[in-house]
C-alpha cells in the first residue's frame, strides 16, 4: 500500500517551492526560513524507524508532492454552509487565507490585538520575525521546520496583561482544496499577558474529496497568573491530512486546559508539548480521538515539568471503528529541579470493530525524588453487561451503543468549561456516531 | 400471562436449569427462594432475553406467543421488566436521559407519542418521590457512585416509570437497610394491581412479610422442588433447605 519514499526527490521539490515563493526575498525572516529549510533538507522526512514516528505510516503525506497555493478565489468561500453555528467573535480562514466576509470581530475588546499572519507578513514582517525568532525553540521535527520555511497564514493574538474579563475567540480553518495535493502551512502565535484569560475554540473543517495536507504550528505563551483554555476540533475529510505541532509554555501560577478532539482524517498527527516553566503552574491536557474508515490518528504528547510545584493531569480517550488506527504516546518528563511535581495520565480506548487498532505507550522519565506520578491505560470493547442492561429497558441495540459511546466520550467532553463550546462539541461527536449508522 | 414449561438451560454445555415449570397469572405475586447458585438469576436472565444461554428444551410463552423469539428490547416493550441483582454502572450516561430514552423507546414501540423533556421531567419527579431518592440522582450518571441501596431504589424507580406487566425482582431486597426495605416493599405494593404479575427472588422471608405472596417456590439445583404458601417461607427461614435435598435428588 505505501509507496516507496524517495526522500531526496521530496526535499528537492520543497527547495524548488521555496525558490518559487521566497527566492527573491531577504531579511531576517527569510534567512530564518532558509535555515529551517536547510535543516529539513538535511533530515528529510521522518521514517517509521525513528522512535518518535514508530507505528505511523507517513505514506499519505510523503508519497505525493504537496504544493502551496495562492489565495483562493472569492467564490470558493461563498455558499459555505455551516452546520455548526459559528460564534462571535470569530476569524474564518479558507484554504489558509483570512476571509473578512465570514469573520466577525465586532464584539472583540479593543484591547486584544489580533491579526492574520498573511496581513502581518505583508505589512510588518519584522513583527512576525520577532515573534517567531524569540519564541520558537530549536525544533527537531521536520514538519515544524517545513512550516517555518513556508508558513504564510494563521493568526497572531496578543492579550494584554490584567484584562478583567476572559476573552473568547473562535478560529475556523476551512480547507476546501481546488486541486489534489495542496498543502497549507498555518502558524498561530498566541501570547496571554499576565493575569488575563483566553478561551480559544480552534476548529478545522475539511470539505470535498481532494487530497490535502494541513501543516499547523501553534505557539502559546501563558504569562504569570494567566489562563488559557483551548478546544481544538479537527474534522478533516477522509482524504485530508493534518500535522499539528503545538507548544504551550506556562509561566508562574498560570493555568491551562486544552482539549484536542480529532475526528476523521486520513492521517492526523498531533505533537503537543506542555512546558511548565514557572512554579505553581497547572496544565490539563485532554483528548478525544474518533476514527473510522482507514483513519489514522496519532497523538504524541509531552509534558515537561521543568520547575518545582507544578501539576498536570492528562486524559486521552479514543473510539475506533472499522479499520481505524490510533497511536497514543504520552511522555512525562520530571526534571531534576521539579520537586513536588504531581502528574497523572490516563489513556482509555474503545474498539468498536475487531479490525480497529490502537498502540498506546506511556513514558515516564522522572529525575526528581519527591514527586507523585501515575499513569494507566485500558483498551476494550463495549461492555456486554451494560448493553444488555440498556436493552432490557426497551432501548434498541443501535441506540444503546450510541448512548454508551457518547457516555464514554462524555468524561472528556464534560471538562469543557464553556456551555456553548461544550454543546458544539457534544453535537459534533453525536453526529459523528450517527453518520456511521447511515453509512453501514 | 407467562407460562414456563419444562425449561432446560445450559451455559457452555453445563446444564443450569433442569426442567422449570412456572406459570404466573395477572395479579399474582410469586416468590422464588433457593440457595446460592441454584439458578434463580439464570431464570430471570433467560426470561429477559440475555444471550449466552442455550435453551436445550422447553418453552416460555407470553400471552400465548413464543417469548424466546423476541429480542430483549422487544420483551421490555411487551411489558417484561427485570430489576437486576447487580445493577450496572454506566459512567457518562445521565440517569434522567437514560430513563427518558427507555420510556420513549417503549412508547414508540406501542405506537404512542413520545414525551418531550418538560413532560418527562414532571413525570419522573413524581415517581422519584415514591422511592424517596433525592432529585439529584437524576442528574448523575446511571448508578455511578450510588450506594447498594440507592442502586436498588433506582431499579424500583425504573419499574414504576416503565410500568411493566410483569416485574421480576432479582434480590432487590438484598443489602437494604430496614427503611429502604420498607420503601421498596411499598413501591411494589402500591404498584400491584389485578393486571400485573410479579416474580420476586429473595433469600429472606422478611420482605415477603410486607408483600403477601400468592405462591412461594423453592429452587434447588435448577429445579423447582417445592411450591407452597406463606408458611413455606417461614419454614425455610427456620429449617434451611436441607430437608428438601431429597426431593431435589429425585
Ligand atoms: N456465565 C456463566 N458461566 C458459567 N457458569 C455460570 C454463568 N452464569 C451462571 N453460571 C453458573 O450457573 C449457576 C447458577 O447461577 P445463578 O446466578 O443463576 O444462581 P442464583 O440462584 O441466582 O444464585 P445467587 O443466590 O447467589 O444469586 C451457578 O453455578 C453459576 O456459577
Ligand atoms: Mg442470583
Amino acid at each position: 500500500m505505501a509507496k516507496s519514499i524517495d526522500t531526496s526527490a521530496i526535499t528537492k521539490h520543497y527547495q524548488r517551492e521555496f525558490e518559487r515563493l521566497h527566492g527573491n526575498s531577504n531579511g531576517s525572516l527569510t534567512a530564518w526560513r532558509r535555515a529551517a529549510l536547510d535543516q529539513f533538507s538535511a533530515s528529510g522526512l521522518p521514517s517509521s524507524k525513528q522512535e518518535d514516528w514508530r507505528n505511523l505510516n507517513l505514506g499519505p503525506i510523503s508519497g505525493e508532492y504537496f504544493v502551496a497555493t495562492p489565495a483562493p478565489e472569492l467564490d470558493l468561500f461563498n455558499n459555505l454552509d455551516f452546520k455548526y453555528l459559528p460564534r462571535t467573535p470569530r476569524l474564518v480562514f479558507v484554504n489558509g487565507y483570512f476571509t473578512a466576509e465570514l469573520s466577525d470581530l465586532s464584539q472583540l475588546s479593543d484591547e486584544v490585538k489580533i491579526n492574520s499572519l498573511t496581513y502581518l507578513l505583508k505589512t510588518d514582517p519584522k513583527q512576525v520575525a520577532k515573534a517567531v525568532l524569540g519564541n520558537t525553540p530549536e525544533s527537531t521535527n521536520p514538519f515544524d521546520r517545513l512550516n517555518a520555511a513556508f508558513f504564510n497564514s494563521g493568526v497572531k493574538i496578543d492579550l494584554p496583561a490584567r484584562l478583567i474579563d476572559p476573552v473568547t475567540i473562535q478560529l475556523i480553518f476551512i480547507t476546501r482544496p481546488t486541486s489534489d495535493n495542496q498543502v497549507f502551512h498555518l502558524r498561530n502565535l498566541i501570547n496571554i499577558g499576565s493575569g488575563s484569560q483566553l478561551n480559544l475554540v480552534e476548529q478545522y473543517i475539511g470539505l470535498g474529496e481532494l487530497n490535502y495536507f494541513n501543516n499547523v504550528v501553534t505557539d502559546v505563551v501563558v504569562e504569570e497568573n494567566g489562563g488559557f483554555e483551548c478546544t481544538k476540533i479537527q474534522a478533516e475529510t477522509p482524504s485530508g491530512n493534518q500535522l499539528s505541532n503545538t507548544i504551550l509554555n506556562q509561566q508562574t501560577d498560570s493555568r491551562s486546559k486544552s482539549l484536542t478532539v480529532s475526528m476523521s482524517g486520513k492521517l492526523v498527527r498531533n505533537n503537543l508539548l506542555l512546558a511548565l516553566r514557572g512554579e505553581g503552574a497547572h496544565g490539563d491536557l485532554n483528548g478525544l480521538y474518533l476514527g473510522r474508515h482507514n483513519n489514522v490518528i496519532d497523538n504524541h504528547t509531552l509534558i515537561d515539568h521543568i520547575v518545582p510545584n507544578c501539576t498536570s493531569a492528562e486524559l486521552y480517550k479514543g473510539i475506533l471503528d472499522e479499520n481505524a488506527q490510533a497511536i497514543f504516546n504520552g511522555k512525562i518528563i520530571v526534571q531534576p529541579d521539579a520537586q513536588k511535581t504531581n502528574a497523572n495520565q490516563i489513556n482509555r480506548n474503545l474498539l468498536l470493530s475487531d479490525k480497529a487498532r490502537v498502540h498506546t505507550n506511556p513514558q515516564l522519565e522522572i529525575d526528581a525524588d519527591d514527586v507523585k506520578c501515575s499513569h494507566g491505560s485500558t483498551t476494550g470493547e463495549l461492555d456486554s453487561d451494560t448493553l444488555f442492561y440498556l436493552r432490557s429497558r426497551g432501548i434498541s441495540t443501535a441506540e444503546a451503543q450510541a448512548l454508551m459511546v457518547n457516555g464514554f466520550a462524555n468524561e472528556v467532553l464534560e471538562t469543557i468549561s464553556d456551555d456553548a463550546t461544550r454543546e458544539l462539541v457534544i453535537n459534533m461527536v453525536s453526529d459523528w456516531f450517527i453518520n456511521k449508522s447511515e453509512i453501514s | 400471562m407467562i407460562e414456563i414449561k419444562d425449561l432446560h438451560v445450559s451455559i457452555e454445555d453445563k446444564e443450569i436449569l433442569k426442567g422449570i415449570n412456572l406459570s404466573i397469572k395477572p395479579g399474582e405475586l410469586h416468590a422464588i427462594m433457593g440457595r446460592n447458585g441454584s439458578g434463580k438469576s439464570t431464570l430471570s436472565n433467560v426470561i429477559s432475553g440475555r444471550d449466552g444461554y442455550t435453551i436445550t428444551k422447553g418453552s416460555i410463552t407470553w400471552y400465548g406467543q413464543d417469548l424466546l423469539k423476541l429480542s430483549p428490547e422487544d420483551r421490555a416493550c411487551e411489558g417484561i421488566f427485570m430489576g437486576f441483582q447487580y445493577p450496572v454502572v454506566i459512567p457518562g450516561v445521565n440517569n434522567m436521559y437514560f430513563l427518558k430514552a427507555a420510556y420513549n423507546a417503549q412508547r414508540r414501540y406501542k405506537g404512542e407519542e413520545e414525551l418531550d423533556s418538560m413532560d418527562f421531567i414532571s413525570l419522573i419527579k413524581t415517581k422519584i418521590k415514591e422511592v424517596k431518592l433525592d432529585e439529584s440522582f437524576l442528574q448523575r450518571a446511571v448508578n455511578d457512585g450510588f450506594s447498594g441501596g440507592e442502586k436498588k431504589r433506582n431499579e424500583i424507580l425504573q419499574m414504576i416509570t416503565l410500568e411493566p406487566k410483569l416485574a421480576i425482582l432479582d434480590e432487590t431486597d438484598s443489602g437494604l437497610d430496614i427503611d429502604a426495605l420498607k420503601i421498596v416493599a411499598e413501591g411494589v405494593n402500591n404498584f400491584r394491581n389485578p393486571q400485573r404479575g410479579f416474580l420476586v427472588i429473595t433469600h429472606y422471608q422478611r420482605i415477603l412479610n410486607y408483600m403477601d405472596p400468592d405462591r412461594i417456590h423453592v429452587m434447588i439445583d435448577g429445579k423447582i422442588v417445592k411450591s407452597g404458601g406463606r408458611n413455606l417461607a417461614l419454614k425455610l427461614e427456620q429449617q434451611g433447605y436441607g430437608w428438601l435435598d431429597e426431593a431435589a435428588a429425585v
